[in-house]
């Protein structure tokens, strides 16, 4: 039964060298760069651009539909995949669930429609 | 795996399913439509489903969809209890949705979703199916407790029950995980399997595993110490969704307990019996005192319900069949004078909202003196005065914990009543023993569907009181439960 703990001191390990890594690394550079701080040095990276604003900013609370649409497609697609690959293994019945489950998200996006969700307005 | 093809068991869900999909496409296709129709369509499916769940009760057990789920006659009667407190709670939802222009499709969508999750969680026989059924639950009831958005309780109610419930649903997950971890299964009949001839012995974090568990279930359940969002999303919730929430969500979380614990972890009952019992002592004792000094009604009946949960702990800390068939009895007696009693609450108006604090009903039985008496029914049922099904539905799990040598439970769930006794006679004597104001006339909500609920609800109070024998034997029929 020990050995059954002892399988997870890898685990640990791993968190350890982990931190240890973290740590280590930011400490290094810490010693090591030279310091010669100017304003576009400490300015926000964001793509190369200038950043616009400040970062406590409310996003629009539209956008919440387009993440709920996208998790709804995301898994659609996350299940459609494995099920590509083995349905002539599992027959019609494979088939109808999968056109089963596709009409029902269908569903959801026609509600969405429907309540006029994909309108920006 | 026997019975794979079997996705009839699943019948009534669907049925469900489908209706909440329609009662979607409706609202979207005919925007604002709305009226008793959207009612109807609920009633229908949760009917129908019921009539089809009663195909399964009485036959064999048997698994289905790769034991995920089983048929068996456990899992039809906790379905019943879950589709009828459905059914009493949309009965009084258009009444009290209409006047505050709630009376939406996606209202009747979310109670007809939850409602799957909580029958799914009754005929869970994996883990997983049960952690799948108690999410679709959670957040459909999250939203339903919010419903009334305007309001400022609603949003307490609903992100206080949605913050805790997220973290009570990390305890199960956690609790699956380590079950997962010691047995390399997370099929209820195949843990047991493993379970009883020792393959638990060794496992360490077995007590962890299964203290998780009952952390998860018994936040869903409302159990002190896992009871602190209780009132305030009683309180702040749309009352027909407070009496849906209190009843449906406590029959299919002990309905989960019940199968979790008693079904699938016998072996291991040595680790669970003295904490659940420690539980429950607590819920019944700590719930009683502080509804003593509840002034609004919605937050004294909220803590009465989770004292009831304490009741119904002790017939699963029997762990037997006759604990079994009590805490069924003691479901359904429970979810008619729930819906019951949250449905008197709606039935007296104060103006326009309804009549909450405790002293506005001083009279109340000298103006109103029918809706009062039902009133006074269901509290005294909650009581647990004789002539009522409280009564029984206590009886019965009173001897099944003395029968299985916890006789100290039922000692302190006796004192604990003694306590709570006080506080729901305390409303029939502001009632029926204080003179009326004069300036008040009292109005009673005119809704139809209301009074059904109610009328509903007392027959089976009233029933259950009468021919208690009849109920139990039901309850005993269904405690052959697992194949």
């Amino acid at each position: 039964m020990t050995d059954y703990y002892v399988s997870y001191a890898a685990v640990a390990l791993l968190a350890v060298v982990i931190l240890l890594f973290g740590v280590g690394t930011f400490a290094a550079w810490r010693l090591l760069r030279p310091q010669r701080p100017n304003w576009e040095k400490l300015s926000i990276y964001e793509c190369g651009i200038d950043a616009v604003g400040e970062s406590w900013k409310q996003p629009n609370v539209r956008y919440y539909i387009f993440a709920f649409l996208f998790v709804v497609f995301d898994v659609e697609a996350l299940f459609l995949f494995p099920w590509a690959v083995t349905y002539e293994q599992l027959g019609l019945f494979a088939v109808v669930e999968m056109i089963l489950f596709v009409v029902i998200l269908f569903f959801g996006l026609a509600y969405a429609w429907g309540r006029r969700v994909l309108e920006w307005a | 795996m026997p019975g794979t093809e079997a996705w009839t068991v699943l019948l009534p869900e669907l049925v469900i399913v489908g209706a909440a999909i329609l009662l979607l496409l409706v609202d979207a296709a005919v925007p604002e439509s709305r009226g008793p129709h959207l009612a109807v369509i609920t009633l229908v499916a949760l009917v129908v489903a019921a009539v089809l769940a009663f195909d399964q009760w009485g036959a064999d057990a048997q698994l289905a969809l790769g034991g995920m789920v089983v048929s068996d006659s456990f899992g039809v009667f906790a379905r019943w209890v879950i589709l009828g407190a459905g059914a009493l709670a949309t009965l009084t939802a258009p009444g009290y949705l209409k006047p505050r222009n709630l009376d939406r499709a996606e209202f009747y969508a979310l109670l007809l979703l939850a409602t799957t999750g909580m029958t799914l969680l009754a005929v869970a026989s994996d883990l997983v199916m049960v952690f799948i059924a108690i999410e679709l639950l959670s957040l459909a009831l999250y939203v339903m407790a919010g419903f009334e958005r305007g309001r400022l309780e609603a949003q307490e109610a609903s992100m206080k029950y949605f913050l805790l419930g997220a973290f009570s649903s990390a305890f199960l997950l956690y609790g699956i995980a380590f079950v997962f971890g010691g047995t390399g299964t997370t099929n209820l009949i195949r843990i047991r399997a493993i379970a009883s001839v020792g393959g638990l012995d060794d496992f360490r974090l077995a007590g962890v595993a299964v203290a998780l568990l009952t952390v998860g279930l018994g936040f869903k359940a409302a159990m002190v110490p896992f009871h602190m969002w209780t009132p305030d999303a009683y309180q702040g919730a749309p009352t027909p969704v407070t009496a849906f929430m209190a009843a449906a969500t406590k029959a299919a979380a002990f309905a989960a307990l019940i199968r979790v614990l008693v079904l699938s972890l016998p072996a291991l009952r040595w680790d669970w019996q003295p904490v659940l019992a420690g539980i429950t002592v607590l819920t019944i004792v700590f719930a009683s005192i502080v509804a003593v000094a509840q002034t609004d009604v919605k937050r004294m009946l909220a803590y009465s319900s989770i004292s009831h949960a304490g009741f119904v702990g002790i017939a699963v800390v029997a762990a037997s069949r006759s604990g079994v068939a009590a805490a069924l009895m003691y479901l359904l007696v429970y979810t008619a004078m729930t819906v019951g009693a949250f449905g008197s609450v709606m039935l007296f108006r104060e103006g326009q909202s309804e009549r909450v604090h405790i002293a506005k009903y001083s009279g109340l039985g000298i103006k109103r003196p029918a809706a009062a008496a039902l009133f006074a029914l269901f509290l005294f049922s909650m009581a647990g005065i004789p002539p009522t099904g409280g009564f029984w539905a206590k009886w019965y799990v009173f001897f099944a914990a003395i029968r299985a040598d916890q006789a100290w439970l039922p000692i302190v769930a006796v004192a604990g009543s003694v306590i709570a006794a006080f506080f729901y006679i305390r409303v029939a004597v502001v009632m029926f023993m204080q003179d009326p104001p004069s300036d008040d006339d009292m109005p009673l909500d005119p809704s139809p569907g209301l009074r059904m609920a109610i009328g509903i609800s007392a027959l089976v109070v009233v029933g259950t009181g009468i021919a208690p024998g009849f109920f139990l034997s039901l309850a005993e029929k269904a405690t052959a439960f697992g194949p």
